[in-house]
Parts: structure tokens; C-alpha cells; sequence
């Protein structure tokens, strides 16, 4: 058997030719698929291609094992007809039961979700330049939730930082957050790769000092 | 069976008076708490460091805030990234950028902005936010208060506020997104609350050189600005308005909040725009959405969900 783990790793290390490792195949076909699959996902994992497919089967294999777990059966007492037993009031093995088979399912779909979610978020905190200018629909009453299709074509970036920092300031005054926009405001200022440009002009403000 | 169900009434009776006895006390402590929080801004002198994320981007920043017979003085300075520096006197606020040689700053006249209007202004903020004490945390080694601040529809972000115990200053503040997904987080590492803070520290420096742009503000002026909002989310009142004029175009600012979030719309008129914004971008917590209307550029930005931006954009009209 040991013989054989070494032929299927040294086939998908490309070590060998798989008619090399055919004779595997008339052995104990199921055994060393079973083992081929495993170390494919081992040397995917090790080298960060855990695909969705691979991670499936993980649940499966959990599933599969529950499965083969001894069934718990209830210990039956023989009745008791003059007296009567009383029922406490939280029967908490009845309710670890359920709820330990139910954690065991939920750290599973856990792995999975929190794995396919943080992809997801990448994509979705990734900052958006300028995205389209497809027309949103305008809601006739503002008080409804607001009906919005994000735009999806990208357009160059366009600056905004002068705006931005005027906002910030502004903002500032109108809220009862003290100082959190204006520490928006130094923070805008403060990303070296995207300097404010104030591109505003104001000939009739803008003046130099001791120049 | 008989005191088992007795004994669950009893338990069920108890929790029931429990947290109905509990809530009106709650509702006032949670007023008092951000009154607190409104009014810190006037009443406190400390000196610390706190760290601002923003998507993947973390800045550290040191402040001064000092009170005197003058009124309220604050200094903010960026430890990393581009030196920066603002020193506000009450309304009076001046941004310096040393490696730019510039300086702006911004004054504004009229009344003073809505802190003042607190509690009317927090009753009104309940109409559109949801806001509860969460229970207490430790920030930069101080005992705090958790308000979490949730938005009633999906025109404003949520809030959660640690507010120190002693100060009610805010020293933690994370701001979620529709999904709840936390889009800017600002915390303190560092508070020493003082008796008073040296003055030394509201100094501003030589700016011999320096380029200064003056941006003068008037409030809640709505006559002759020339446009309008006509799909503005419920809340959001006009609270300023700036009108600037260049050598070749004409510039307005139009500032909208609800107490809480703020919303500037910028229109620009004249060809040479250098903000020319067809449709959304983001930076960090801050949505914009802009478009081009009979020759003028609207851009409108905040700290708000992508759709109140866009919505508002789309009903900009001219008035005149």
C-alpha cells in the first residue's frame, strides 16, 4: 500500500508517467482514488489552489463521518406508576444534543463562508475610481428605500481631493461628532499618493504671503 | 409539574419587568450620554493620539483641544504620510501643507452650527436613527460608553460611538455601511485629559511664501442660488451655502445634513472644470456621484451610501 502512496504522489509530481502509475488502476481502484484525491487537494492547499470543489468535498467528509458515528439512544427507565418522577425544569442534555451536532455543521459552513466571503469583500472594498455614467433612477418620494443599480463601466480616475477637503471642513460644523470630520479632513489631506491638487481657482481670494 | 410551571411564570414575570423597567431610564441616559458627547467639544482640554483606517489606508494623528475665555481651540497634525496640519479657533479653521507651500482658510459667519441645538436636534435625529447604549469598553485605558447609532433607512450609514465615562469626548467611533460593514474606524491610542493645554500649541507657524485661498462661507443662505434639490432624502436640511466666483467659471457649494451625516453638493459652471465626475467613485467611507447638466458639472460627496449621492445628483435643477 505504502508503495502505492508513493507512485500516486510521485505522478502528480510529475515524477513519473502515469502509464507508470497505471498499475494502479487494477489494484484497489477506489482506495487509491480515494488517495489520489486527497493528496491533490493536500499539494493544492500547500500551494493556495483550494478551489470551491475541493472545499465540497470537505463537508462531505464531515457529513460522511457523522454518519458513522454511533447513534445515541435514550437509556429507557422502567415506569414508575406511585411516583411520579419530576421533570427538571431545562433538560440540558436534551439540548446539548441538537445544539452540538448543529456546531459541528455551523464551524463547517463557517470555514467555507468566511473563506468565499473575505474573496468577496476584496473585490468589493476595492476603491472605485470613476465608474460609468450610466443614469440612476431618480425616487419621486424620499422617503423610500432608495432603487439604485451600481454602474459598472470604469472611466479614468478624476480628482476630487480639493472637493473633498472642502467637504470635510464644511462638514465639520454641522455634526455633533466634535472633531471626527475635521480629523477626515487632515486624514484626506494626508495620502502622499493622492495630494490635493486644488485645482479651484479664486482669483479673487487667492493671494500670495511675503511673496 | 405544578411548581415548575409556577417557577417558569415567576422567571418569565421577572424578565419582562426587568426590561420594561429598564428601558425609560435607558432612553435618558442614552440623551444624556450624546448631549455629553456634543457638548464635550466645549468643555474639555486634553491631549492625545489616535489612528484613523480608512479602507487600507491607517493615519495617526496628534491633537490639542484647549478652552479659554476665547473659546475652543484645537490643533490636529498627520503624523504620517503628508505633513498637515490644522488649527481651528471656534468657526475659524486653518489648514496648513507645508510641502505645498499652502494654506487655506475657512470662516464661517451667521449663527453657529447645530450643536448648539441639542437636545431638539438629538429628537430629531431620532427619526431617522435608531440610537442604543450597548453597554461599557476601555479605549486608550479610559472607561467608555457604547452608543451603537442605526440608520432607519438606507439613505445614511450607522454609527457606534465610545465616548469617555468622565469627559463624554469621543474616543473610538466606527462608521458601518449599509451591510454593516465598518467603512472608517477612529480610535484613540493615547488621552490625558488635562486642567488646560499649553497654548504654544494653536501657534501658527511662518508661512512666508505659502499661497493662501480664502474660502468665506454664508449659512443656510437659499435666495438667488440658483438650484435645487427636488428629491432630497427626509432629514437632511441646507445648513450652508458658498458661492465662489473665478475668472472664467462660478462655483457652489451647497451643504446638506441631517446631524449627523453630511452631504456637499458642488456645481461648477464654465467649460474648464476640473472635477469633470460622470457617475460614482469612493474613497474610503466617502461616496461622490457626479454628472454634467446644461453646461454645469454637479458633483455631490459624503459620508452616505452610494445611492443618497446618486439619488440627490440626479434631481439637481436649476431654479432660475
Amino acid at each position: 500500500m505504502n508503495e502505492d502512496k508513493e507512485k500516486i504522489s510521485a505522478w502528480l509530481d510529475d515524477a513519473i508517467e502515469y502509464n507508470e502509475a497505471g498499475s494502479l488502476e487494477s489494484e484497489q481502484d477506489e482506495r487509491a482514488f480515494a488517495t489520489t484525491t486527497r493528496y491533490q487537494m493536500i499539494g493544492d492547499a500547500l500551494r493556495g489552489k483550494v478551489t470551491e470543489a475541493s472545499m465540497i468535498d470537505i463537508s462531505a467528509s464531515v457529513r460522511e463521518a457523522i454518519s458513522r458515528e454511533p447513534e445515541i439512544v435514550p437509556v429507557t427507565r422502567p415506569a414508575r406508576p406511585i411516583q411520579r418522577e419530576a421533570k427538571p425544569l431545562f433538560d440540558f442534555g436534551s439540548w446539548l444534543r441538537p445544539v452540538g451536532g448543529l456546531a459541528v455543521a455551523a464551524t463547517v459552513a463557517m470555514v467555507m463562508v468566511v473563506t468565499l466571503t473575505d474573496k468577496q469583500t476584496a473585490t468589493d472594498n476595492a476603491v472605485v475610481a470613476n465608474v460609468g455614467q450610466q443614469p440612476v433612477q431618480a425616487l419621486p418620494v424620499n422617503n423610500t428605500a432608495p432603487v439604485y443599480a451600481r454602474p459598472g463601466v470604469a472611466m479614468p480616475a478624476v480628482n476630487l481631493n480639493s472637493y473633498v477637503t472642502e467637504h470635510s471642513e464644511y462638514a465639520a460644523q454641522d455634526t455633533i461628532q466634535g472633531m471626527m470630520p475635521y480629523a477626515r479632513s487632515v486624514s484626506y489631506g494626508s495620502e502622499k499618493n493622492t495630494a490635493l491638487k486644488n485645482t479651484t481657482k479664486d482669483s479673487q481670494t487667492e493671494k500670495n504671503l511675503g511673496k | 409539574m405544578k411548581i415548575a410551571r409556577q417557577m417558569r411564570i415567576g422567571v418569565t414575570a421577572f424578565l419582562t419587568f426587568a426590561i420594561l423597567s429598564h428601558l425609560p431610564a435607558y432612553a435618558g441616559n442614552v440623551s444624556e450620554i450624546v448631549s455629553g458627547m456634543s457638548a464635550a467639544d466645549k468643555h474639555s482640554n486634553y491631549i492625545g493620539t489616535f489612528v484613523l483606517r480608512k479602507s487600507d489606508k491607517m493615519m495617526t494623528m496628534h491633537v490639542v483641544h484647549g478652552v479659554d475665555d476665547r473659546g475652543v481651540w484645537e490643533s490636529m497634525e498627520s503624523l504620517n504620510g503628508e505633513a498637515r496640519k490644522i488649527v481651528r479657533h471656534n468657526n475659524e479653521v486653518i489648514s496648513i501643507y507645508p510641502d505645498r507651500n499652502l494654506v487655506t482658510v475657512s470662516k464661517m459667519g451667521g449663527k453657529p452650527g447645530l450643536h448648539p441645538t441639542l437636545p431638539e436636534n438629538l429628537e430629531k435625529l431620532a427619526n431617522y436613527y435608531t440610537i442604543n447604549q450597548l453597554g461599557d469598553d476601555r479605549i486608550a485605558g479610559r472607561e467608555t460608553s457604547v452608543l451603537n447609532v442605526q440608520p432607519k433607512d438606507a439613505y445614511r450609514y450607522g454609527y457606534k460611538y465610545w465616548l469617555d465615562n468622565e469627559t463624554h469626548v469621543l474616543l473610538k467611533c466606527d462608521l458601518l455601511d449599509e451591510n454593516g460593514e465598518i467603512v472608517e474606524q477612529m480610535m484613540y491610542t493615547s488621552f490625558n485629559n488635562q486642567s488646560e493645554v499649553p497654548q504654544s500649541a494653536f501657534n501658527i507657524p511662518d508661512l512666508s511664501g505659502f499661497t493662501s485661498q480664502s474660502l468665506d462661507r454664508n449659512r443656510g443662505k437659499q435666495a438667488n442660488i440658483g438650484w435645487r434639490a427636488t428629491n432630497m432624502p427626509q432629514g437632511f436640511m441646507l445648513t450652508q451655502s458658498t458661492i465662489r466666483s473665478g475668472e472664467d467659471n462660478e462655483s457652489l457649494h451647497l451643504m446638506y445634513s441631517d446631524g449627523l451625516a453630511s452631504v456637499s453638493v458642488f456645481i461648477e459652471t464654465g467649460e474648464d472644470s476640473p472635477h469633470r465626475l460622470v457617475g460614482a467613485s469612493r474613497m474610503g467611507a466617502l461616496n461622490a456621484f457626479g454628472k454634467q447638466l446644461n453646461g454645469a458639472q454637479i458633483t455631490v460627496m459624503g459620508e452616505v451610501p452610494e445611492a443618497t449621492v446618486a439619488t440627490i445628483a440626479e434631481s439637481m435643477e436649476r431654479t432660475q
